[in-house]
Protein backbone atom coordinates (compact mmCIF):
# COMPACT_ATOMS: atom_id res chain seq x y z
CA UNK A 1 0.00 0.00 0.00
CA UNK A 2 1.89 3.53 -0.92
CA UNK A 3 2.49 5.57 2.04
CA UNK A 4 0.01 8.16 1.47
CA UNK A 5 -2.81 5.50 1.69
CA UNK A 6 -1.04 4.63 4.76
CA UNK A 7 -1.36 8.00 6.61
CA UNK A 8 -4.91 8.34 5.20
CA UNK A 9 -5.54 4.75 6.89
CA UNK A 10 -4.04 6.02 9.97
CA UNK A 11 -5.61 9.18 9.73
CA UNK A 12 -9.00 7.35 9.52
CA UNK A 13 -8.58 5.11 12.67
CA UNK A 14 -10.30 4.73 15.47
CA UNK A 15 -7.48 6.70 17.64
CA UNK A 16 -7.10 9.18 14.83
CA UNK A 17 -10.32 9.94 14.32
CA UNK A 18 -11.24 9.65 18.56
CA UNK A 19 -8.80 12.21 18.97
CA UNK A 20 -9.76 14.80 16.36
CA UNK A 21 -13.30 14.54 17.63
CA UNK A 22 -12.06 15.25 21.73
CA UNK A 23 -11.91 18.75 22.42
CA UNK A 24 -8.83 18.03 24.81
CA UNK A 25 -6.75 15.72 22.36
CA UNK A 26 -4.90 18.67 20.52
CA UNK A 27 -4.37 21.05 23.33
CA UNK A 28 -3.22 18.13 25.68
CA UNK A 29 -0.95 16.07 23.28
CA UNK A 30 0.50 19.80 22.24
CA UNK A 31 1.26 20.52 25.70
CA UNK A 32 2.99 16.95 26.53
CA UNK A 33 4.58 17.22 23.64
CA UNK A 34 6.31 20.49 24.85
CA UNK A 35 6.95 19.23 27.93
CA UNK A 36 8.72 16.35 26.90
CA UNK A 37 10.93 19.18 24.69
CA UNK A 38 11.73 20.80 27.53
CA UNK A 39 13.18 17.92 29.37
CA UNK A 40 14.49 15.95 26.03
CA UNK A 41 15.68 19.19 24.87
CA UNK A 42 16.97 20.98 28.27
CA UNK A 43 19.89 18.40 28.54
CA UNK A 44 21.15 17.63 24.74
CA UNK A 45 21.68 21.57 24.57
CA UNK A 46 23.59 21.57 27.87
CA UNK A 47 25.55 18.06 26.53
CA UNK A 48 26.35 20.14 23.40
CA UNK A 49 27.19 23.24 24.88
CA UNK A 50 30.01 20.82 26.86
CA UNK A 51 31.25 19.89 23.53
CA UNK A 52 31.70 22.87 22.78
CA UNK A 53 33.16 24.52 25.74
CA UNK A 54 30.27 26.38 26.85
CA UNK A 55 28.16 25.93 30.60
CA UNK A 56 29.31 22.44 32.53
CA UNK A 57 32.75 23.24 30.72
CA UNK A 58 34.51 21.98 33.95
CA UNK A 59 32.75 18.88 34.05
CA UNK A 60 34.01 15.37 32.29
CA UNK A 61 33.12 15.41 29.20
CA UNK A 62 31.91 11.60 29.72
CA UNK A 63 30.14 12.17 32.74
CA UNK A 64 27.97 14.77 31.31
CA UNK A 65 27.16 12.55 28.31
CA UNK A 66 26.56 9.64 31.03
CA UNK A 67 24.61 11.45 33.46
CA UNK A 68 22.23 13.14 31.01
CA UNK A 69 21.15 10.64 28.73
CA UNK A 70 18.60 8.88 30.61
CA UNK A 71 16.87 12.38 31.43
CA UNK A 72 16.79 12.87 27.42
CA UNK A 73 15.24 9.26 26.81
CA UNK A 74 12.83 10.13 29.61
CA UNK A 75 11.86 13.07 27.36
CA UNK A 76 12.30 12.10 24.15
CA UNK A 77 10.38 9.24 25.10
CA UNK A 78 7.54 11.51 25.98
CA UNK A 79 7.88 13.73 22.74
CA UNK A 80 7.57 10.19 20.41
CA UNK A 81 4.18 9.15 22.24
CA UNK A 82 2.75 12.47 21.97
CA UNK A 83 4.36 12.89 19.03
CA UNK A 84 3.19 9.74 17.14
CA UNK A 85 -0.69 10.51 18.66
CA UNK A 86 -0.39 14.29 16.85
CA UNK A 87 0.35 12.89 13.69
CA UNK A 88 -2.38 9.95 13.87
CA UNK A 89 -4.93 13.51 14.11
CA UNK A 90 -4.48 14.10 10.69
CA UNK A 91 -1.39 12.19 9.52
CA UNK A 92 -3.37 12.42 5.33
CA UNK A 93 -2.78 15.88 6.04
CA UNK A 94 0.84 16.09 6.93
CA UNK A 95 1.76 13.24 4.40
CA UNK A 96 2.53 15.78 1.73
CA UNK A 97 3.48 18.69 4.58
CA UNK A 98 7.21 20.26 3.35
CA UNK A 99 7.62 21.57 7.24
CA UNK A 100 6.94 17.64 8.10
CA UNK A 101 9.06 16.10 5.74
CA UNK A 102 11.79 18.20 6.81
CA UNK A 103 11.05 17.53 10.36
CA UNK A 104 11.44 13.86 10.31
CA UNK A 105 14.53 14.21 7.70
CA UNK A 106 16.20 16.54 10.63
CA UNK A 107 14.96 14.02 12.97
CA UNK A 108 16.97 11.23 11.00
CA UNK A 109 19.93 13.43 10.67
CA UNK A 110 20.27 14.44 14.48
CA UNK A 111 19.84 10.56 15.21
CA UNK A 112 23.03 10.28 12.62
CA UNK A 113 24.67 12.54 14.39
CA UNK A 114 24.82 10.83 17.11
CA UNK A 115 25.49 7.52 16.20
CA UNK A 116 28.42 8.84 13.51
CA UNK A 117 29.69 10.49 16.82
CA UNK A 118 29.59 7.70 19.21
CA UNK A 119 31.27 4.94 16.47
CA UNK A 120 34.42 7.89 16.02
CA UNK A 121 35.40 10.58 17.85
CA UNK A 122 33.84 9.78 20.95
CA UNK A 123 35.40 6.21 21.35
CA UNK A 124 38.67 7.89 22.59
CA UNK A 125 37.21 10.68 25.00
CA UNK A 126 39.55 8.95 27.80
CA UNK A 127 42.07 11.41 25.89
CA UNK A 128 40.40 14.22 26.39
CA UNK A 129 37.33 13.89 28.78
CA UNK A 130 39.00 16.62 31.19
CA UNK A 131 39.62 19.40 28.14
CA UNK A 132 37.84 22.29 27.78
CA UNK A 133 38.46 22.25 24.47
CA UNK A 134 37.66 19.36 22.93
CA UNK A 135 38.54 17.71 19.27
CA UNK A 136 37.64 19.71 16.17
CA UNK A 137 35.11 16.60 15.30
CA UNK A 138 33.50 16.38 18.58
CA UNK A 139 32.72 20.27 18.46
CA UNK A 140 31.53 19.66 14.96
CA UNK A 141 29.22 17.43 16.70
CA UNK A 142 28.16 19.16 19.26
CA UNK A 143 27.86 22.47 16.86
CA UNK A 144 25.62 20.50 14.19
CA UNK A 145 23.24 18.89 16.95
CA UNK A 146 22.10 22.45 18.13
CA UNK A 147 21.41 23.44 14.71
CA UNK A 148 19.44 19.93 13.82
CA UNK A 149 17.60 20.76 17.30
CA UNK A 150 16.61 23.94 16.18
CA UNK A 151 15.43 23.40 12.78
CA UNK A 152 13.39 20.59 13.88
CA UNK A 153 11.76 22.74 16.41
CA UNK A 154 10.85 25.25 13.76
CA UNK A 155 9.43 22.82 11.75
CA UNK A 156 7.19 21.55 14.70
CA UNK A 157 6.36 25.07 14.53
CA UNK A 158 5.91 25.82 11.11
CA UNK A 159 3.68 22.48 10.88
CA UNK A 160 0.98 23.80 13.44
CA UNK A 161 0.94 27.47 10.87
CA UNK A 162 1.08 26.27 7.49
CA UNK A 163 -1.88 23.46 8.45
CA UNK A 164 -3.67 25.93 9.72
CA UNK A 165 -3.84 28.57 7.89
CA UNK A 166 -2.82 26.83 4.65
CA UNK A 167 0.48 29.03 3.86
CA UNK B 1 -3.01 49.12 31.31
CA UNK B 2 -5.51 49.35 28.53
CA UNK B 3 -3.89 52.79 27.39
CA UNK B 4 -0.22 50.87 27.15
CA UNK B 5 -1.86 47.49 25.25
CA UNK B 6 -3.42 49.80 22.78
CA UNK B 7 -0.42 51.87 22.61
CA UNK B 8 2.08 48.45 22.13
CA UNK B 9 -0.39 47.32 19.76
CA UNK B 10 -0.11 50.17 17.85
CA UNK B 11 4.14 50.56 17.35
CA UNK B 12 5.45 50.25 13.97
CA UNK B 13 6.91 46.62 15.18
CA UNK B 14 3.51 45.19 16.12
CA UNK B 15 2.37 46.16 13.08
CA UNK B 16 5.02 44.85 11.26
CA UNK B 17 4.63 41.36 12.85
CA UNK B 18 0.88 41.23 12.43
CA UNK B 19 1.43 42.31 8.65
CA UNK B 20 2.63 38.66 7.62
CA UNK B 21 1.99 35.24 8.66
CA UNK B 22 5.45 34.20 9.76
CA UNK B 23 7.36 36.29 12.08
CA UNK B 24 4.84 35.85 15.19
CA UNK B 25 5.86 32.00 14.81
CA UNK B 26 9.43 32.65 14.31
CA UNK B 27 9.48 34.89 17.55
CA UNK B 28 7.40 32.05 18.93
CA UNK B 29 10.28 29.58 18.23
CA UNK B 30 13.20 31.99 19.78
CA UNK B 31 10.53 31.58 23.22
CA UNK B 32 10.37 28.23 22.93
CA UNK B 33 14.47 27.81 22.47
CA UNK B 34 14.86 29.99 25.32
CA UNK B 35 12.63 28.09 27.48
CA UNK B 36 14.42 25.20 26.86
CA UNK B 37 17.69 27.08 27.77
CA UNK B 38 16.31 28.34 31.23
CA UNK B 39 14.46 25.30 32.37
CA UNK B 40 17.42 23.29 31.19
CA UNK B 41 19.84 24.69 33.59
CA UNK B 42 17.09 24.59 36.31
CA UNK B 43 16.34 20.85 35.28
CA UNK B 44 20.32 20.19 35.74
CA UNK B 45 21.53 22.07 38.59
CA UNK B 46 18.35 20.80 40.74
CA UNK B 47 19.01 17.12 39.64
CA UNK B 48 22.70 17.74 41.04
CA UNK B 49 21.42 19.27 44.15
CA UNK B 50 19.11 15.58 44.57
CA UNK B 51 22.00 13.70 43.80
CA UNK B 52 20.75 12.42 40.46
CA UNK B 53 23.40 13.65 38.28
CA UNK B 54 27.32 14.55 38.31
CA UNK B 55 27.72 13.55 41.95
CA UNK B 56 31.37 13.96 41.50
CA UNK B 57 31.00 18.05 40.46
CA UNK B 58 30.05 19.86 43.18
CA UNK B 59 26.77 22.08 43.44
CA UNK B 60 28.56 25.23 43.62
CA UNK B 61 30.32 24.90 40.47
CA UNK B 62 27.77 23.59 38.64
CA UNK B 63 25.10 26.65 39.16
CA UNK B 64 28.37 28.55 39.05
CA UNK B 65 28.82 27.61 35.40
CA UNK B 66 24.97 27.68 34.28
CA UNK B 67 24.51 31.07 35.43
CA UNK B 68 25.64 32.55 32.02
CA UNK B 69 23.58 30.34 30.51
CA UNK B 70 20.34 30.90 32.82
CA UNK B 71 20.59 35.19 31.84
CA UNK B 72 21.56 34.66 27.90
CA UNK B 73 18.50 32.24 28.32
CA UNK B 74 16.12 35.01 29.97
CA UNK B 75 17.30 37.72 27.68
CA UNK B 76 16.01 35.56 25.06
CA UNK B 77 12.68 35.18 26.34
CA UNK B 78 12.54 38.63 27.41
CA UNK B 79 12.69 40.13 24.01
CA UNK B 80 10.93 37.40 22.36
CA UNK B 81 8.12 37.42 25.12
CA UNK B 82 7.91 40.99 25.09
CA UNK B 83 7.55 41.14 21.21
CA UNK B 84 4.80 38.62 21.06
CA UNK B 85 3.11 40.63 24.04
CA UNK B 86 3.23 43.82 22.00
CA UNK B 87 1.73 42.10 18.93
CA UNK B 88 -1.79 41.34 20.39
CA UNK B 89 -1.31 43.09 23.67
CA UNK B 90 -4.93 43.56 24.54
CA UNK B 91 -5.69 40.18 24.12
CA UNK B 92 -3.32 39.13 26.48
CA UNK B 93 -3.99 42.05 29.36
CA UNK B 94 -7.35 40.21 29.16
CA UNK B 95 -6.02 36.73 29.59
CA UNK B 96 -6.11 35.50 33.03
CA UNK B 97 -2.97 33.06 32.72
CA UNK B 98 -1.20 35.45 31.16
CA UNK B 99 -0.89 37.67 34.70
CA UNK B 100 -0.77 34.32 36.54
CA UNK B 101 2.17 33.57 33.82
CA UNK B 102 3.95 36.94 34.62
CA UNK B 103 3.63 36.67 38.34
CA UNK B 104 5.23 32.90 38.32
CA UNK B 105 8.00 34.33 36.04
CA UNK B 106 8.69 37.06 38.52
CA UNK B 107 8.93 34.80 41.43
CA UNK B 108 10.79 32.43 40.22
CA UNK B 109 13.66 35.11 38.90
CA UNK B 110 13.49 36.34 42.15
CA UNK B 111 13.59 33.29 43.75
CA UNK B 112 16.35 31.88 41.77
CA UNK B 113 18.80 34.87 42.21
CA UNK B 114 17.55 36.34 45.25
CA UNK B 115 17.93 32.42 47.26
CA UNK B 116 18.31 29.60 45.21
CA UNK B 117 21.64 30.68 43.26
CA UNK B 118 22.84 31.90 46.86
CA UNK B 119 22.11 28.62 48.45
CA UNK B 120 23.88 26.56 45.87
CA UNK B 121 26.93 29.08 45.68
CA UNK B 122 27.46 29.06 49.51
CA UNK B 123 29.78 26.56 50.99
CA UNK B 124 28.26 26.21 54.33
CA UNK B 125 24.29 25.02 53.13
CA UNK B 126 23.05 22.44 54.90
CA UNK B 127 22.33 19.11 52.91
CA UNK B 128 18.18 19.55 53.73
CA UNK B 129 17.84 23.51 53.44
CA UNK B 130 19.87 23.17 49.68
CA UNK B 131 17.13 20.40 48.62
CA UNK B 132 14.46 22.22 50.26
CA UNK B 133 15.05 25.17 48.22
CA UNK B 134 15.43 23.10 45.00
CA UNK B 135 12.49 21.86 45.23
CA UNK B 136 10.50 25.61 45.76
CA UNK B 137 12.64 26.18 42.57
CA UNK B 138 11.62 23.03 40.59
CA UNK B 139 7.82 23.83 41.18
CA UNK B 140 8.20 27.54 40.44
CA UNK B 141 9.32 27.28 37.37
CA UNK B 142 7.86 24.11 36.21
CA UNK B 143 4.87 26.44 36.90
CA UNK B 144 6.13 29.00 34.45
CA UNK B 145 6.66 26.57 31.95
CA UNK B 146 3.03 24.64 32.09
CA UNK B 147 1.52 28.26 32.21
CA UNK B 148 3.25 29.56 29.52
CA UNK B 149 2.89 26.28 27.52
CA UNK B 150 -0.94 26.73 28.54
CA UNK B 151 -1.38 30.10 26.74
CA UNK B 152 0.77 29.33 23.89
CA UNK B 153 -1.44 25.87 23.52
CA UNK B 154 -4.69 27.12 24.41
CA UNK B 155 -4.95 30.71 22.54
Amino acid sequence: MPLLQVAQAIEASRIGTALRESQWGFPALNMVHLIGLAIAGGTIVFWDLRLLGVGLRRAPVSQVGASLLPWTWAGFAIMFVSGSLLVTMEAGRLYGNIFFRMKILFLILAGLNVLVFHLTVYRGVSAWDQARVVPLRARMAGGLSLLLWFSILSCGRAIGYSLDYGA
Amino acid sequence: MTAFATWCQHTAMAEAIRSALWPFPMIEVFHIAGMVVVFGTVLILNLRVFGLILRSEPVSQIAQDLTPLTLTGLGVQLVSGSMMFATSAMKFTDNALFGIKIGLVIAAVAYHFGIHRRVAIAKDTQEGRLRLSAAVSLVLWAGVVLVGLGIGVLS
